[in-house]
C-alpha cells in the first residue's frame, strides 16, 4: 500500500475564548480504527474538523500539520482525496434540491471517471454499502431517504472518492440500534477488505468496543490517554475514560 | 385499579394527497397495555414500528380510530374542561428533539415555569422556588434559569425540557426517545433522577425508545412493538430474551461491552 499513514501533529486551535484544543496528536494507520473519545465538549469534533481546515467561523487553527507518509501537505490536499468525512447528521450534508445521482457525478468527476463508467462505479459503490435498489436510490433526493440510508449514501461517496482515510464523527449518534449495527458491520468490512484507515469519533464505548484498535481519550481540549483497545478496557488510566467505561458498563448490564 | 388502561386499540392514518391514489395505513392494532402507579414501562420496537403514534395516543394527542385510553378511569378523548385540565396536569410528554421544544427568545427559567402558570395556582415567587428545585433535581444550576435555549449544550437543553415535564408534579410521563441523543453519561445521570423520582413520589413512566440497554436498566416492564402489533410483553429482569424475530434482532444489536476482537491485532502501538 503506498499510502499508508496519516499524521497529525501538535493541533491547536483557538477561538474568541481562547485555546479550545491544544497539543493534539493523532495517527491513523490503513487497516485501523482509531477511536478518539471524551464527553460532550471535550473538544474531540473540533480536532476531527480542525484536522482537515472545516472550523466553522471564529474558531482557527494556529498550530498543527498533517504528514502523509511522513511528508507534510496542506489541508486542502487532504480533503476529499486523501480522506473524506461523515458527519453525525447526514441530512444538512446533502444539497436538497439535487438527488443522490447527481452528488454521485461530482465526486466521480473529479477523479475524472464520467459516463458509463461513472454509472458503473456508482452501482459497485452503493451495492458495497448496501443500497441494494441503487436505481431508485440514485433518483432520489435527501428528504426522501431514512437517516440511515443517507448514512450509508455518504460513505458510498467517500467510497467514490476513493479516499484511503475515513474521518467519521459520530456516524452512528441519529441512528437507531438496527440502523447502528449495520452500518458498523459496513464499516468493518470496509477497513478489513478495502484497508480503509478511520478515525471514529465517538462517546459511546459500545461503540469502541466494538470497531476500534487503538483509542485516544480528550478532556477539556487535550488528549489525556492512549492506549490499545483491550488496555484500555482492562486499565483506564484518566478519569475521564472511567467515567465513560463506567456508565457504559452498567448501562450494558454488568457493573465493574 | 390500574392508572393507565389501553384496552384494544386501533390507529391508522389516510395516506395520498389530492392527487395521488388515498388508501388507508394502519399504523397500531389491537394494542392492550395496563400501567400502574409508580410503574415504569419500556415501549420498544425498531423505526416505524407505531410506537410514537401510541405515545401520541396515549396522551389524548389523537383519538384511536377504535377502542380506548382510559387514565384513572376515564376515557382520555372525553375529557372537557377542568377534567381536561386535571388530565394535562397529570400526564406529560418529552420528546427527542430538545432545541425544537423551546421558545428560542425565552429564558429557560420562563418556559420551565409555563406550565406553572397555566396549570397550578402557584403565584410567581413560588413559581421561581420551584424552578430552581427544578433545575436542582436534574442536575442544572439555579444560573441556567435566566439563560436562553441556545446558550446551553444538548445535554442541558434536555435536562431542561425533563425538568419542564416534571413542573406539575405528573403521575404519568412519556419519554419519546428522550435520551436517545445524549451520551452514556448523561443518559445514565439522568435514569438514576428519574428512577429516584419514581420510588419516591410515585411517578409512572413510559419510555419509549429502540434502545434495549436503557430499558433494560430502568424498566420493570417491556412491550415490543412490530409492525403496530405488541409482539411480546414481559418483565424485565436478569434473564430476558425475546422470543420474537425483532427482539432477537434489537438484542443482537446491542453493541459489545468489551472488545472482541483477538488481543494480537491491536498489539502494534502508536
Amino acid at each position: 500500500m503506498a499510502r499508508s499513514t496519516l499524521e497529525l501533529q501538535g493541533l491547536r486551535i483557538e477561538g474568541r475564548a481562547g485555546v479550545l484544543v491544544d497539543d493534539v496528536d493523532l495517527q491513523l494507520r490503513r487497516g485501523e480504527v482509531c477511536a478518539l473519545v471524551g464527553s460532550s465538549g471535550s473538544g474531540k469534533s473540533l480536532s476531527c474538523l480542525g484536522l482537515l481546515d472545516l472550523l466553522p467561523a471564529g474558531l482557527a487553527r494556529t498550530h498543527g500539520q498533517l504528514l502523509l507518509d511522513g511528508q507534510p501537505l496542506p489541508a486542502a490536499q487532504i480533503r476529499g482525496r486523501v480522506a473524506s468525512l461523515v458527519l453525525q447528521n447526514p441530512r444538512s450534508a446533502f444539497n436538497p434540491v439535487r438527488n443522490m445521482a447527481s452528488h454521485a457525478q461530482e465526486t466521480l468527476q473529479l477523479r475524472g471517471i464520467v459516463g458509463t463508467a461513472a454509472g458503473a462505479r456508482m452501482v459497485q459503490c452503493l451495492e458495497a454499502v448496501g443500497l441494494d435498489e441503487h436505481e431508485r436510490v440514485l433518483q432520489t433526493y435527501a428528504f426522501q431517504l431514512s437517516g440511515g440510508m443517507l448514512q450509508r449514501m455518504m460513505i458510498a461517496l467517500a467510497l467514490m472518492a476513493e479516499s484511503p482515510f475515513l474521518l467519521a464523527d459520530e456516524p452512528t449518534s441519529d441512528l437507531d440500534a438496527l440502523s447502528q449495527a449495520r452500518f458498523l458491520d459496513l464499516l468493518m468490512n470496509l477497513v478489513q477488505q478495502h484497508g480503509l484507515g478511520v478515525l471514529l469519533v465517538t462517546h459511546d464505548m459500545g461503540v469502541v468496543a466494538r470497531c476500534a484498535d487503538q483509542v485516544v481519550v480528550m478532556d477539556a481540549g487535550r488528549i489525556v490517554e492512549r492506549q490499545a483497545v483491550h488496555g484500555l478496557f482492562d486499565r483506564p488510566a484518566s478519569a475521564a475514560a472511567r467515567t465513560l467505561l463506567e456508565a457504559h458498563q452498567i448501562l450494558t448490564g454488568s457493573p465493574p | 385499579m390500574s392508572l393507565l388502561h389501553i384496552d384494544n386499540i386501533g390507529h391508522g392514518y389516510r395516506t395520498g394527497g389530492l392527487l395521488g391514489r388515498r388508501h388507508w395505513l394502519q399504523v397500531l392494532d389491537g394494542i392492550s397495555i395496563e400501567l400502574q402507579a409508580g410503574q415504569s414501562l419500556g415501549l420498544l420496537g425498531s423505526s416505524g414500528s407505531g410506537k410514537s403514534t401510541l405515545g401520541r395516543l396515549l396522551l389524548g394527542l389523537e383519538k384511536p380510530t377504535h377502542g380506548h385510553v382510559t387514565f384513572a378511569g376515564q376515557d382520555v378523548s372525553r375529557l372537557r374542561g377542568p377534567q381536561a385540565r386535571d388530565f394535562q396536569r397529570a400526564v406529560q410528554l418529552v420528546f427527542q428533539d430538545a432545541p425544537g421544544a423551546f421558545n428560542p427568545q425565552r429564558s429557560i427559567g420562563w418556559s420551565i415555569a409555563e406550565p406553572l402558570r397555566h396549570l397550578s395556582g402557584l403565584d410567581s415567587t413560588a413559581r421561581e422556588q420551584r424552578v430552581l428545585t427544578l433545575l436542582q433535581q436534574m442536575g442544572l444550576r439555579e444560573e441556567h434559569a435566566e439563560r436562553l435555549p441556545h446558550q446551553l449544550s444538548g445535554g442541558q437543553l434536555q435536562r431542561a425540557n425533563i425538568a419542564r415535564a416534571l413542573a406539575v408534579s405528573p403521575q404519568l410521563v412519556v419519554l419519546d426517545e428522550a435520551l436517545s441523543n445524549l451520551d452514556r453519561v448523561l443518559q445514565l445521570q439522568l435514569l438514576q433522577r428519574l428512577e429516584m423520582l419514581r420510588r419516591e413520589s410515585g411517578t409512572a413512566f413510559v419510555l419509549i425508545t429502540h434502545d434495549l440497554s436503557l430499558v433494560r436498566y430502568f424498566c420493570q416492564r417491556v412491550v415490543l412493538l412490530d409492525a403496530g402489533r405488541i409482539v411480546e410483553d414481559r418483565p424485565v429482569d436478569g434473564s430476558l430474551r425475546f422470543a420474537h424475530g425483532v427482539g432477537k434482532q434489537l438484542q443482537a444489536a446491542v453493541l459489545p461491552q468489551r472488545p472482541f476482537k483477538p488481543e494480537a491485532a491491536n498489539q502494534r502501538t502508536g
